[in-house]
């Protein structure tokens, strides 16, 4: 594992730590982020809404791809009960629900995406019935690790 | 006999107490005049033109021990500020060109070069610089300060931490000043994983 741009598109994350997760999902949080004020961008000039779609698909892909290496590399009592990965498995499932929110801001004027819409949609309850349970663990973790997240929750 | 502290290894110190205390059970009530403390020692050290200190690593900690402490306990706006003085510390120091093909052969060349530990902390700190400007910035839809261009190519490696992970013979405290109870993430990330 080197630099960045690589460790975007690797799946070979059988050493990284948490901490190269978080890093990777920082990334994605910023193009989620840099998606939406382009989005907003395109909207006033009527731009092609494929390119809407195009980036939040991979948004989408990375974001299950990520999400699915850390169940695959981390047994499901440590997903649960080490607060890194507890963190980076909350910022994941919360871009999830960032990116429907991107979708819902966005007026559609055609029935060709409601499909999509509509299961984005409910890959975002998943997510936030995901961050609810990830929540619930925090109060079994070790006040020293976890006692700012639980003030700010 | 130890050498004495230099300003910006107090601040960083002053930074330390300051998160502990405000996560400690017994020691709250002190984490408002360690801050004021820490806040005035960084203005001072800031306001001194002559400071060689002032492009610092143990600055810039010291920083983002603040801006984290800012987050969690006083007001968003505030913490913002404090998060554009660390962006602009490590661009100043360029922090994001440790590894980059000039500086590892300036490494390479010199009769003195940098410790690993001390090359491994200053990526750190940028990483740590990169997610807080995200993660507060997609808070509350802010823009980015540091452009991911910067972090994305040759320049800086994501994750010797990993290699340095999984060799468990040496020694990986690598700051061990950071690697107190009550630094929150600073400490997952400074500490090696058991």
């Amino acid at each position: 594992m080197g630099f960045l741009s690589e460790a975007m598109t690797s799946l070979d994350q059988t050493g990284a730590s948490p901490f190269t997760e978080s890093i990777i999902l920082a990334t994605i949080c910023g193009r989620a982020l840099a998606h939406k004020q382009q989005s907003s961008v395109e909207h006033i000039y009527n731009n092609d809404p494929q390119h809407f779609w195009d980036r939040h698909d991979w948004l989408d892909t990375m974001l299950k791809m990520r999400t699915e290496n850390l169940l695959l590399h981390h047994s499901s009592t440590t997903v649960y009960a080490d607060c890194m990965t507890l963190f980076v498995n909350m910022i994941a499932q919360t871009t999830v629900l960032y990116l429907c929110q991107v979708i819902e801001s966005m007026t559609w004027n055609a029935d060709e995406y409601r499909n999509s819409i509509i299961e984005f949609k409910q890959r975002s309850l998943v997510a936030a019935q995901e961050i609810v349970n990830l929540s619930r663990s925090l109060s079994h973790l070790s006040y020293f690790k976890v006692s700012h997240l639980r003030r700010n929750s | 006999m130890q050498d004495p502290k230099r300003d910006s290894q107090k601040c960083l110190q002053h930074a330390m107490w300051t998160l502990a205390s405000s996560l400690s059970t017994q020691l709250q009530h002190i984490q408002e005049s360690l801050y004021d403390c820490t806040r005035h020692a960084l203005t001072s050290l800031e306001s001194n033109d002559n400071n060689a200190e002032f492009a610092d690593l143990d600055h810039v900690q010291a920083r983002v021990l603040l801006l984290i402490y800012e987050f969690m306990r006083t007001n968003h706006q505030r913490a913002w500020i404090s998060a554009g003085r660390c962006i602009r510390l490590v661009q100043l120091m360029r922090l994001y060109e440790v590894d980059s093909v000039e500086n590892v052969k300036r490494q390479h060349n010199a009769a003195d070069p940098e410790d690993w530990i001390r090359i491994e902390e200053k990526r750190r700190t940028f990483w740590m610089v990169y997610s807080l400007d995200r993660f507060i910035s997609i808070r509350h839809e802010w823009p980015l300060a540091i452009n991911e261009q910067v972090a994305s190519f040759s320049d800086i490696v994501i994750a010797m931490c990993s290699r340095l992970i999984q060799s468990r013979s040496q020694p990986v405290s690598l700051a061990p000043r950071m690697n107190s109870r009550a630094a929150g993430m600073c400490k997952w990330v400074f500490s090696p994983k058991p």
